[in-house]
């Protein structure tokens, strides 16, 4: 093993007082989510600002911004496998762990949006195929078992490489090597060959995610316009993609700079990832611009409604404009400046990923604020309940995610 | 070698087995419609077909509908006021067709009280839809399509997702965002108190209307605007009502076919005086 590896072994070893503060500040924000989450579930959803009209709100729009964020590894491994970019290789498992914290933050999101989640197994028991919820169920499990095994599977060699390094730490090698032993071939070009089968079966997940079953909750409510449209899927997919993008350009870089890893993280990695935002933001615009655009010129009286609150100075249209300048614009001018450097793809990643993140809420709220009968509008506004439950959940993403690359190394070690 | 050699016929018989499993539940093809439809029309279990009728000529807005339903049914004015009914008070220039397409910006529920001239007055509840999308899209089977057409809940099975409400054209449904707080005294044993985090509807008082009994609200109903009986009957109240007079039902577009129909029977109730 080369001079390398030695650094990222040493960066797993040397816990410093830096990584402990940065975990615990975290942690506190944890416990505050936790704080508020069982007020929530005692007092019951009274203290969120949901109502019988905005029924959903911000739980479930970061739901659907957390799928995106755990599409990061699987876009990566699909450049890398499908389109040979070698170059993105070191931040292969950056990503790839980022999926897994990602999904936990989706899936405790809409926990936190169920009313009753003492009765979980009831949903088990009882569960209706024809639910779009149940196929999200079933499609998001089967994402975080596949992406689990994947993830144990390949870091076969660098935990075998590491096992006998650590003490503390070493029992949790104790139970992966053999797991990893038993569940893999030994001999090298079938492992080779069986990490490639496994990481093209996960390729279509983002399309079944995004694309079709997270849209599908959506998409399938005949009573709201502005959601009840088939274009929901791909624009899902879309957005998602990009948020993954921007979600790894952001932890990519922090890492890099934190541990001093920018000779193997290189500037061309960014540059590559900044052309793929380039162009997903332009076609959220597009997207965005088309579907307004329809609504205003013929839509339905409903669809004209929704789509008059988000641009034309209804109760959303700051928040609106907001999203498309500094959310979208701004990043898309950052991006193309000449001679990219890797900080202001960063910067041009956290507006971007601020903007989505409001896209995912723009895309909730106002389609449900529109009564069909005439009933008044709905509206609606987060409680610190909402906002600490969602931080909480925040904090729980990035301990995981500290702990993971503590304990599978984050850059291969080969 | 011998090892990998298992491995690869492992994942063969695996691979082959879900592949029969997936075909098999794919074909044909009518296993499938049965997961995505909601199997409904005018059969039902009990061969009844319960509907109702609102003459919105008669409905001087009065609420007693309102507050019959709210003590009939163990509703809650605590942690939060919640109503399975709702009247509007309607400008006499909105038709009632374009009433149930764009909201008016006329209407009201505020009002003090009524009648008032120049206006008429419509009452909303949940429709009991025969393709109801709330059962369409509820992950658990909590709400459900029962034997005799009513749309009903089962408390117990409901986590509180709130798919329904979402689904709902009607705005129908009521989430309980706290546990209800009730007066022992003031409880209908007949009717189940819910817990807090689920959600609930208008039963067409099926506790009721089970018996024999008409529900809360049309027996409540000072003026008879409301009607109630079974729709697959001929002789029934409904069904004459709707054989003498053309009637509507809300949101027609959405493919709910609502069993709550409107009907003017004369005049608007004020044009009278």
């Amino acid at each position: 093993m080369g001079e390398k590896a030695d650094r990222i072994i040493a960066m797993m070893e040397n816990t410093g007082q830096g990584f402990y503060s940065v975990v615990g500040i975290f942690a506190l924000l944890m416990v505050w989510g936790g704080y508020a989450w069982y007020t929530q579930f005692t007092v019951g959803m009274q203290t969120t600002g949901l109502n019988d009209t905005v029924m959903w709100g911000l739980y479930i729009a970061t739901f659907m911004f957390m799928i995106g964020v755990a599409h990061a590894g699987i876009i990566i491994s699909t450049l890398i496998r499908s389109l040979n970019y070698e170059k993105l290789k070191p931040i292969a498992r950056i990503a790839e762990i980022m999926t897994v914290s990602g999904l936990a933050m989706a899936v405790l999101s809409v926990v936190a949006d169920i009313g009753r989640p003492d009765r979980i197994l009831v949903l088990f028991i009882n569960l209706r195929l024809g639910s779009p919820l149940a196929w999200d169920l079933i499609i998001l499990s089967l994402y975080f078992a596949f992406t689990l095994f994947y993830l144990v599977i390949s870091t076969k060699h660098d935990v075998s490489a590491i096992s006998d390094r650590f003490s503390t730490r070493g029992i949790i090698y104790k139970i992966l090597v053999p797991i990893q032993n038993a569940l893999t071939p030994k001999d090298e070009h079938a492992y080779e060959k069986m990490l490639r089968y496994v990481a093209m079966i996960m390729v279509p997940f983002p399309i079944l995610d995004s694309g079709m079953v997270v849209a599908f909750i959506f998409s399938l409510l005949g009573a709201r316009p502005a959601m009840n449209v088939p274009y929901i899927g791909p624009y899902f997919l879309l957005t998602a993609l990009v948020t993954g993008i921007a979600s790894i350009v952001i932890v990519a870089v922090i890492l890099a700079k934190v541990y001093k890893w920018e000779d193997m993280i290189s500037d061309e990695v960014f540059a590559t990832l900044a052309k793929y935002m380039q162009v997903g933001i332009v076609l959220i615009l597009y997207f965005i611009f088309n579907q307004h655009f329809t609504f205003q010129y013929v839509g339905k009286p409903a669809f004209v409604a929704v789509s008059d609150l988000l641009l034309g100075g209804g109760a959303y249209s700051l928040l609106f404009w907001e999203m498309i300048w500094v959310g979208f614009i701004l990043p898309l001018v950052l991006l193309f400046m000449p001679d990219i450097e890797k900080e202001m793809v960063f910067l041009a990643s956290i507006f971007a990923v601020l903007g989505l993140w409001v896209n995912c809420i723009l895309t909730v709220v106002p389609a449900l604020t529109f009564p069909n009968l005439p009933f008044i509008w709905g509206s609606y506004a987060p409680t610190w309940v909402e906002w600490s439950i969602i931080a909480g959940i925040f904090g729980l993403g990035v301990i995981i995610y500290a702990v993971l690359i503590k304990v599978l190394p984050p850059v291969e070690l080969d | 070698m011998t090892e990998s050699l298992n491995r690869r016929d492992f994942i063969k018989v695996m691979g082959a087995g879900s592949a029969y499993i997936l075909v098999k539940s794919m074909t044909p093809l009518g296993s499938v419609e049965k997961i995505l439809k909601v199997e409904q029309g005018s059969e039902t279990a009990s061969g009844k077909r319960y509907g109702m009728v609102i003459d919105v000529g008669a409905c001087i807005g009065c609420r007693q509908c309102i507050y019959a339903c709210k003590a009939e049914n163990n509703i809650p004015n605590d942690p939060q006021p919640m109503q399975w009914i709702e009247t509007f008070e309607m400008d006499q220039s909105e038709p009632i067709t374009r009433v149930f397409s764009v909201p008016p910006s006329n209407s009201k529920t505020d009002y003090t009280d009524s009648p008032n001239p120049g206006k008429w007055y419509m009452p909303v509840q949940c429709v009991h839809c025969e393709d109801p999308p709330c059962v369409k899209l509820c992950p658990t089977g909590a709400t459900f399509i029962g034997e005799d057409g009513i749309v009903e809940m089962d408390y117990d099975k409901c986590i509180g997702c709130r798919q329904c409400m979402a689904a709902c054209p009607y705005n129908a449904r009521s989430f309980n965002w706290g546990k209800p707080e009730l007066d022992d005294a003031d409880i209908n044993p007949l009717v189940p108190v819910r817990p807090n985090g689920v959600v609930e509807k208008c039963t067409f008082c099926v506790h009721r209307v089970r018996e024999g009994r008409l529900p809360a609200c049309v027996e409540a109903c000072p003026v008879g605007a409301r009607h109630f009986g079974d729709l697959n009957d001929p002789d029934s109240t409904v069904s004459k009502i709707l054989d003498k007079y053309i009637s509507a039902t809300t949101l027609e577009e959405m493919g709910t076919h609502p069993k709550l129909f409107y009907i003017n029977s004369g005049n608007k109730w004020l044009e009278e005086d």
